[in-house]
């Protein structure tokens, strides 16, 4: 675990439409830099900042890291999660779904990155991985309930994952907000000769 | 008769010439049906397990005296690869493959689907046998049924069909539960998968 949660320092964020800013380095140092959270980018003025998605920003906040108002007005109300997650809930309606996902990864002391594409909601670093020298181990692929996924889709994912060389791992959610996961593999199978198997790929 | 269901005659006395090039097989209640207890024996222990025998759940590899039944998947593959001839008793002709294709796409929910990935599993050497036991639609044996332990079980997925949470968390649950590798396959692309419960 990277993560310091237990200093607990408070970071002023802003928020603009589905993200939420960071202009203080210290956040990007605390955030980013200690834990990988968020996305670092340079305005025009060529200054850093960090960029929150939904997700993060739920778990600084969940955790008291981050602090957020109405409107990015100190004056009105101080957002709490429940007001964020009513806010985000309109970009994605399978947020709360995401973040219980990232949530649980994270707790898990996982490395947790946000968007890959084609429907791969998450990429996952092994446990203790150095995120500048490794690579992600893991593409999460969350599978909602009442929400059943192609078998194209399918198909593409484990692609995707193959020439990655990463494992697929479908997430899926019960009705109790338990996550729980699958791995994925391909099988390629072979012509039975001496003592050929199903091979995973 | 009595008597000769005592002896155990092994199969590799029977002469080849015995067994005819197609063995004749009848159609009959919507069911595939080997009356000849020498060609159904066969099959089955020759042949690389095709068919069950009436009556028996677990035959030994030797001569049973019991007709065989024949599922309509088996039927079919045999029937494509001119080993057997149908007759169809209600007709009182013998079916083509195309008759029969269109009879057994009638009989048998999904009949299409189940025979693309049935074949192509036949095609590599393997032995898909009905899996409606462990609930799927085959056990695969790299040997046979009684055989070995580790058969896998395939369940096939209609081709414009969609996996579910629940599909995911049932294979993953059955798999653990009969202790066997549990594979989706797709008939569309002759994929196949296999979902292992993972513990982060």
């Amino acid at each position: 675990m990277t993560e310091k949660s237990d200093e607990k320092i408070q970071i002023e964020a802003a928020i603009e439409q589905d993200k939420v800013i960071i202009s203080d380095l210290e956040g990007i140092e605390e955030f980013y830099k200690n834990s990988y959270i968020g996305n670092v980018e340079k305005t025009k003025e060529e200054n850093e900042i960090l960029i929150l998605a939904p997700v993060e920003t739920l778990l600084l906040c969940e955790r008291n890291r981050i602090l957020l108002w109405k409107d990015n007005d100190k004056t009105k109300k101080q957002l709490d999660f429940e007001d964020l997650l009513t806010y985000f809930t309109q970009f994605d309606d399978r947020l709360w779904h995401k973040y219980i996902i990232y949530m649980d990864l994270r707790k898990r002391g996982y490395i947790v990155r946000t968007g890959y594409g084609n429907g791969i909601e998450f990429r996952v670093y092994n446990r203790g991985a150095d995120y500048e020298k490794d690579s992600a181990k893991y593409l999460i692929f969350p599978v909602f309930e009442g929400n059943p996924i192609e078998l194209r889709d399918l198909d593409k994912m484990s692609k995707v994952a193959l020439s990655s060389r990463k494992e697929l791992i479908v997430a899926t959610v019960d009705r109790l907000s338990k996550p729980i996961y699958y791995s994925v593999k391909k099988f390629q199978i072979m012509n039975k000769d001496v003592d050929s198997d199903f091979n995973a790929r | 008769m009595e008597k000769k269901e005592n002896i155990q005659i092994s199969l590799d006395d029977i002469n080849e010439d015995d067994i005819p090039a197609k063995i004749p097989a009848k159609f009959i209640n919507s069911r595939i049906v080997i009356f000849n207890p020498l060609y159904a024996s066969y099959l089955y222990v020759k042949e690389k397990f095709f068919g069950s025998p009436l009556g028996i759940s677990k035959p030994r590899l030797e001569y049973f005296h019991k007709p065989s039944e024949l599922s309509v998947i088996e039927a079919y593959y045999l029937l494509e690869k001119g080993k057997i001839t149908i007759f169809d008793v209600k007709r009182e002709k013998d079916l083509n493959a195309k008759e029969f294709f269109e009879i057994a796409k009638q009989i048998h929910h999904k009949f299409e689907e189940k025979y693309v990935i049935y074949k192509d599993l036949r095609e590599k050497g393997y032995i898909p046998r009905p899996g409606l036991k462990f609930g799927a639609d085959f056990v695969v044996y790299k040997k046979g049924p009684g055989l070995e332990h580790s058969p896998f079980i395939v369940h096939v997925l209609p081709h414009d069909s969609k996996i579910s949470a629940i599909d995911m968390v049932r294979a993953g649950r059955l798999a653990t539960s009969v202790r066997k590798k549990f594979v989706i396959a797709n008939p569309q692309t002759i994929n196949y998968y296999f979902f292992t419960w993972f513990k982060p």
